[in-house]
């Protein structure tokens, strides 16, 4: 392995590409550009993006905050510090702290079973919040969305996967940002993936009201924030819980406000919400799971919106 | 003119596969889409790499400068 130093030869309207010739593999240790917006209308975020030679976005690093419309900036990229504890503990995420991240377009985070089904997602923070299930029928399978690799979950079957139980409870302020698609089926309400387990009541849970078409978010049981009618369920969800009157629900950037109940999680479950106190909708997602972030406490507006560009971009969603 | 300094954290030993593209552009922060209008210049590219032939790594707008131990 050799340095080399790649370097644009000239002045470029946005975006630059450097295209890694065939032969050769590179891995980037730094990369620096600056950026002149004095012919942009409107703020931006500078960003570096990997594509593939598919053609798909497979990583994008953007800044926790944007320029100014009109403003320049000198721009630079490197590895991510790790080792920032807040809290439950967890990293320093590229636009917030994560305490839990799974990603199932990275197969090097998934363990299938004899059957192709699979048995654990590892969590890609170093929390070790891992989810497995331990019953062979009850196992996700693998589909793709916009070529990656996501997780399939049948409602027939009654997939999830679940965590161990935190050794302590993560409080709100917390931010689930997911991307998901869903097939109502049945009747009812039915629940997509991104939630939490019982903690004395019905924790902090996210689903679909199947006669309304609708998504909902809520804690503990009391007090729930829906959307107007969304249909189809294929959205980037993104979810604030906060006892305060600052809780939010988003689906594609749409924002509903509201208040819910203080209520913490003391793990996650992929799939399925479970509530004992509700058994009518204790039910399992029909549908599509990309990836699921876990962040603690409310995320900025910037890191909000950052987190939704990265995941829309990936993920082609609409 | 110098702009503003703004760091980015990257994901870590992220090798990219020769035929992938590395991109620099500018976000729109509420629709996700490019921003018109931005000028980017200067642009590197500090890598590591498994040489082959030094001279078949120019590619587009970018050219190579080896570094040590190239």
């Amino acid at each position: 392995m050799a340095d080399v130093q790649i370097l644009a030869t000239g002045v470029s309207a946005a975006p630059l590409d450097y295209d890694v010739p065939a032969a050769n593999a590179i891995t980037p240790k730094a990369c620096f550009a600056h950026y002149d917006g004095s012919g942009s209308a409107g703020a931006y975020l500078p960003a570096l993006e990997i594509i593939s030679d598919s053609g798909h976005t497979v990583t994008i690093a953007v800044p926790s905050s944007s320029v100014a419309a009109g403003g320049t900036a000198d721009v630079s990229w490197f590895p991510w510090r790790r080792g920032v504890t807040v809290q439950q503990g967890g990293n320093a995420g590229p636009l917030g702290t994560l305490f839990a991240w799974y990603d199932f377009s990275d197969t090097s985070t998934i363990a299938l079973d004899g059957s192709g089904k699979i048995q654990v997602i590892r969590d890609k923070t170093s929390n070790h919040h891992d989810l497995s299930q331990a019953t062979a029928s009850q196992r996700p399978s693998q589909t793709t969305v916009n070529g990656l690799n996501a997780g399939l979950f049948s409602h027939a079957n009654q997939t999830w996967l679940d965590s161990a139980t935190f050794s302590s409870v993560v409080n709100q302020p917390l931010t689930i940002a997911a991307v998901w698609s869903q097939t109502v089926v049945g009747g009812g309400s039915y629940y997509p993936g991104p939630c939490g387990r019982l903690l004395g009541g019905q924790g902090c849970q996210v689903w679909v009201n199947g006669p309304a078409n609708n998504v909902v978010c809520g804690a503990n049981g009391n007090g729930h924030i829906d959307t107007p009618t969304v249909a189809p369920f294929s959205q980037i969800l993104t979810v604030s819980f906060h006892s305060a009157a600052s809780s939010y629900i988003r689906v594609n950037g749409a924002q509903s406000l509201g208040t819910i109940a203080s209520q913490g999680i003391n793990g996650i479950r992929l799939g399925h919400t479970g509530t004992n106190t509700l058994p009518a909708e204790d039910d399992a997602l029909n549908g599509v799971l990309c990836e699921a972030q876990y962040y603690i406490g409310q995320l900025t507006a910037n890191q909000l919106v950052g987190v939704e560009a990265q995941l829309k971009a990936k993920w082609g969603t609409p | 003119m110098a702009g503003q300094p703004v760091d980015v954290s990257m994901p870590p030993d992220m090798a990219v596969p020769g035929g992938y593209t590395i991109r620099f552009t500018a976000i729109d922060p509420s629709t996700g889409g490019t921003v018109a209008g931005v000028v980017i210049s200067n642009a590197s590219i500090q890598a590591g790499i498994d040489l082959g032939v030094a001279s078949t790594l120019d590619s587009g707008p970018f050219m190579f400068v080896p570094g040590p131990g190239a």
